[in-house]
């Protein structure tokens, strides 16, 4: 990445440019390939791929995780191919998908009683004898994150039922990030998150008119401090309830 | 007298200029000039301020600005007070009232010298600029300010001057910077003098206040604000004072830059979607017009106008990670210009037009300053090893840089020269500082 200042090192950066521009390194990234990735990759998720050919869909993100790490390095030749094999890998795990859906996607049969679990509400912070109002917990997010995985999806599971159970209460869910990195950056990544959540909620059968959505990008952090501990704390969606 | 001096600079001193000094004026200039500010780390010119004569308060005010700002810029090295030798009974301000001798052994290469009279609540300035090498009077300036502020803005405007006659560029001082103070939870618009002083708030709506951006002519700030629940972008008026909202999508407005004349701003909105697109609109709020086509949840945000106003940079995570783009000032032609880290942002084009100022985050993930030429991607590092340093913007002229760091714990500005020496901290009072914005020369306080 970038090398600190080092004038002894120069000469063989040179050279290594030098060898680079003989091999014929391509200078245009291959845009192509990364948006046939993408599509493939979409194509596979709405196939319910996640759910009915996880492992094909997995590695298939994991080759496009690989070849985005190839892209910022630069490589754009490994990139195309990296992004190509990950087409092929989606396309997989959509076909296999295809043929596995009816048996997958059948409610598996349940021995426990069926029971929505109770939403999972704590009292807000700021304000707790004002009323008896409650509040969701929120999700948090890794860094530079906006999906959404395994345990978020279980907590905003029960917010959705919860809401459901609401049809008058409004939700905003407000992105948040931790304090590291540009303003404008943040922000976007804020709004990113937000509507990430709001997506998955709407796919869980809640009312889109429910839910709004607003970024503060990292100007309201949950943890001014600038520890490892403070940034988890503040990459975070939080769910604000009005009536 | 602002507007003819931008105009004239902006289109004449630009294009006829360069042509000019190129073909037959520069010899004769390059005589003259004595600080050359493409090595401003290899020398800064060595220059003594005594102190002022004539009103005690005031005179010795004038002093400590000029000391501070001359220091600030990086083209001047002042020399430390305590060491001049000059106590002689000749010690005026005018020609032959002084002797040259003490100041050769103190090193100094230029004396700044000055005369502070009141004449009643109004002060008279009297500045004296000497060459120690040819012992003559170089540089006169003398001003009435009616107030304590107006001294201060003349001050900084002879400072200006003594950079214009020293380098041949115009100078910094007679400018402002606009910035985000959060001090207790509350982030409202700043503006203050670029030594740190003369500091005032602009906003005070109690809400969030973010990335102020001062228009090329002086006269507007674009700012986004929460005021109204939603992150919309408003510009302010300095003349009236009037804020007028110009961009209120549903979702994030923000990351207002105006283009070179002051007639268009460009900003990025997610318009409630996952995808963030840049579009351009005219100062008022007419005339919409989208530059970015995301797709896939992408976001497109944070740009920033060439100085010829015909191309735009800005960041895309269309590869996933954000990366500094430029695209023509349509939308047309976009390309990929960072080529090293994973986590580019905030990229600031140069008044200069020849880099990219921009916040990188490096193979430690500390984020620090670099530069990246648009042209053939080369990349320069700013700042290393002193705390977290983001979010910077350039000087009018492109030879300082005023930016973010932590360095001393709490987020505060800092300038430095536009190669990345002679860091100066310049706000010290408490809060967060963010996201600076220069200001062009102002023609008045």
């Amino acid at each position: 990445m970038f090398e600190r200042y080092a004038p002894q090192r120069y000469s063989v950066f040179l050279l290594l440019g030098f060898l680079i521009l003989l091999s014929g390194c391509p200078k245009k990234p291959p845009t192509r390939s990364y948006q046939d990735a993408l599509e493939a990759l979409k194509r596979a998720r709405q196939a319910q791929a996640d759910k009915c050919a996880k492992e094909e869909l997995q590695s298939a993100e994991k080759m496009m995780a690989e070849a985005n790490k190839l892209m910022d390095e630069g490589k754009f030749e490994e990139a195309k191919v990296a992004f190509d094999a990950a087409r092929k890998l989606a396309d997989k795990a959509r076909e296999e998908s295809d043929l596995n859906k009816e048996k997958c996607l059948k409610p598996k049969p349940d021995n426990t009683v069926k029971q929505t679990p109770p939403p999972t509400l704590i009292t807000a912070n700021e304000n707790p004898t004002a009323d008896n109002r409650q509040s969701l917990e929120p999700v948090y997010f890794g860094f530079n994150q906006y999906t959404l995985e395994g345990n978020n999806r279980d907590i905003l599971q029960r917010h959705a039922e919860w809401i459901k159970q609401r049809p008058n209460a409004r939700i905003q869910i407000e992105g948040h990030c931790d304090q590291r990195g540009s303003i404008d950056y943040n922000l976007a990544l804020g709004e990113r998150r937000a509507i990430a959540v709001k997506k998955y909620l709407e796919k869980l059968g809640v009312s889109s008119s429910q839910l709004s959505t607003i970024s503060y990008g990292h100007q309201r952090p949950a943890d001014p401090g600038m520890t490892a501990e403070a940034h988890n704390k503040n990459r975070r969606a939080e769910f604000k309830i009005g009536q | 007298m602002s507007r003819f001096f931008l105009c004239f600079y902006r289109y004449l001193f630009s294009a006829l200029w360069v042509f000019f000094a190129i073909s037959f004026v520069q010899p004769a200039q390059a005589q003259r000039l004595k600080v050359k500010l493409g090595d401003l780390s290899l020398k800064r010119y060595p220059i003594a301020v005594p102190d002022f004569k004539g009103d005690g308060r005031t005179a010795a005010k004038t002093v400590a600005i000029l000391r501070k700002s001359l220091d600030l810029c990086g083209a001047f090295r002042v020399l430390s007070p305590a060491s001049y030798l000059e106590r002689a009974p000749r010690d005026g301000f005018d020609p032959n009232s002084f002797d040259f001798e003490p100041w050769k052994s103190v090193g100094a290469e230029g004396i700044l010298k000055g005369n502070v009279m009141a004449i009643g609540s109004s002060y008279r300035l009297q500045f004296r600029f000497y060459e120690v090498g040819t012992q003559k009077l170089a540089l006169q300036q003398d001003y009435i300010a009616s107030n304590d502020s107006q001294v201060r803005w003349y001050t900084h405007l002879f400072a200006d001057h003594l950079y214009k006659f020293m380098t041949g560029e115009p100078g910094i001082f007679a400018s402002k910077v606009s910035f985000i103070r959060n001090n207790r939870g509350k982030q409202e618009v700043w503006l203050m003098d670029i030594d740190g002083q003369a500091m005032q708030r602009l906003t005070n709506n109690g809400s969030i206040n973010a990335l102020p951006a001062w228009s090329p002519n002086g006269r507007y700030i674009a700012y986004t604000s929460w005021k109204e629940r939603n992150p919309d972008i408003f510009v302010h008026d300095i003349n009236t004072g009037k804020a007028q909202k110009i961009s209120s999508f549903q979702g994030l407005n923000t990351g207002a830059t105006w283009s070179p004349d002051s007639q268009r701003i460009a900003f990025s909105a997610s318009r409630g979607t996952d995808n963030m697109n840049i579009y351009i609109v005219n100062a008022d709020g007419s005339g919409l017009q989208q530059l970015t086509q995301a797709k896939w949840g992408e976001r497109n945000l944070s740009p920033s106008w060439s100085p010829d106003g015909k191309q735009i940079t800005f960041v895309s995570t269309r590869f996933a990670s954000p990366q500094i783009f430029v695209m023509n000032v349509d939308g047309s032609g976009a390309r990929r210009v960072s080529m090293q880290g994973n986590y580019n942002q905030a990229p600031k084009w140069s008044p200069r037009g020849d880099w990219i100022l921009f916040t990188g985050r490096d193979e430690r993930n500390v984020f620090d300053l670099f530069l990246v030429s648009p042209t053939d991607g080369q990349v320069k590092r700013l700042t290393q090893n002193q705390g977290s340093n983001i979010e910077a913007a350039w000087s009018p002229n492109g030879r300082n840089i005023i930016f973010v760091s932590t360095r001393n714990g709490v987020a505060k500005l800092f300038i430095m020269t536009h190669e990345g020496k002679h860091q100066r901290q310049i706000t010290f009072q408490p809060g967060q500082y963010l996201t600076p914005s220069w200001s062009p020369r102002l023609s008045k306080d």
